[in-house]
């Protein structure tokens, strides 16, 4: 299985969108070979980036199944010129587009809306050996972040969750979702004014 | 004059001008809003990891169709030819299992016909004679024939 990646794409995993050859290198393709381990290794973040993209736990649960069956079912058309980990980042986005349009999805959202329990999500922030007071006043900030996260738009919270939980840069964020990179930027600033208005860290 | 929200935003996203970036270095009321916000996005992304692992865990494995998961051509091919050979091997191991007729054994099954010695034809039609001797016994079988008594048919009156 040893397909290289092209030394003329472009690095946009760890660049900025800057063009630089790429060492050609064998891709990762028994990585996606195995079933169980991108569940082991990938769910857990793809389930938390649909969450907080969509706002409903239980409808990300279902979205990340399908990106993980589809990738594995796909797996051949993976070409190398991205991560594992962006390539089903960009497959969970088609598949929650293809989600929100369903007439399904607009009869589930009238029927059952369940929202993203913010103090339960809170209760997990590990403890790494700090005080109680300060671990109350960090719970207390990923409190507050994510309510922050919950009142911004769909696009918004997407794009927030893609560079600050996903770590992309802008211009693989704006390729992976299809979107002008100044209204990435947009996006970006609006989440973040949002979110300092929230932590109270204001001009 | 500290940084205005939008170069604040900049420097968070990873884009601050140099201008910025001169500025934050000698500002610390600057320099403390960045660092808030900063810290406060990476206590919710532990927090969120935490969480979404924990769900994860509990989650089902992923269902993949059979014709996901892909076989080899070779093991198929030889799969195929193992099938074929099975299909072909299974009458011919029948055939020579199956044990000769025995005299005296009623021939039963109606795929024997080709093999029924003149003996079990035989049998087979007194027995038929037997039948139908007991569905219609007013007709006069020739039942000495069988060995049978000559009853009188009250019994069945």
């Amino acid at each position: 299985m040893g397909a290289y990646v092209s030394s003329e794409s472009i690095d946009m995993v760890s660049g900025l969108g800057i063009e630089s050859p790429v060492v050609e290198q064998p891709r990762a393709v028994s990585e996606l070979d195995d079933i169980d381990g991108l569940v082991r290794t990938y769910r857990a973040k793809i389930l938390r980036f649909v969450t907080f993209s969509t706002g409903d736990p239980d409808l990300a649960e279902s979205i990340t199944q399908d990106t993980l069956l589809k990738a594995y079912m796909g797996r051949e058309s993976f070409r190398g010129d991205c991560s594992v980990k962006t390539w089903l980042t960009g497959i969970a986005i088609n598949v929650m587009r293809d989600h929100l349009r369903s007439a399904k999805y607009r009869f589930w959202k009238q029927a059952k809306n369940t929202a993203i329990d913010v103090h339960e999500m809170a209760s997990f922030l590990p403890a790494e050996g700090s005080s109680p007071e300060r671990q109350v006043l960090a719970k207390e900030k990923v409190k507050q972040v994510s309510e922050a996260i919950e009142n911004l738009s769909h696009n918004q919270r997407t794009v927030f969750m893609l560079k600050f939980s996903e770590d992309m840069a802008v211009v693989e964020i704006s390729e992976v979702l299809g979107m002008p990179v100044n209204t990435v930027r947009t996006h970006l600033h609006r989440a973040l004014t949002a979110i300092r208005g929230k932590l109270g860290v204001q001009i | 004059m500290h940084l205005s929200e939008e170069a604040l935003n900049d420097v968070l996203i990873g884009e601050a001008s140099p201008a910025a970036a001169s500025h934050l270095a000698g500002c610390a009321a600057c320099r403390a809003k960045v660092e808030q916000t900063g810290l406060a996005m990476q206590l919710f992304n532990k927090a969120s990891l935490a969480w979404s692992e924990t769900r994860s865990i509990t989650m089902q494995a992923p269902r993949v169709p059979a014709r996901g998961r892909h076989l080899p051509f070779a093991t198929a091919a030889w799969a195929a030819v193992a099938g074929l050979l099975l299909v072909a091997a299974v009458p011919v191991w029948r055939h020579a299992e199956r044990p000769a007729p025995q005299p005296g054994t009623m021939a039963v099954s109606s795929n024997m016909g080709a093999e029924d010695s003149e003996t079990q034809i035989a049998q087979d039609n007194e027995l038929l004679k037997a039948v139908d001797a007991a569905i219609n016994p007013n007709e006069e079988p020739s039942l000495h024939e069988f060995g049978l008594s000559a009853r009188p048919h009250h019994r069945l009156k």
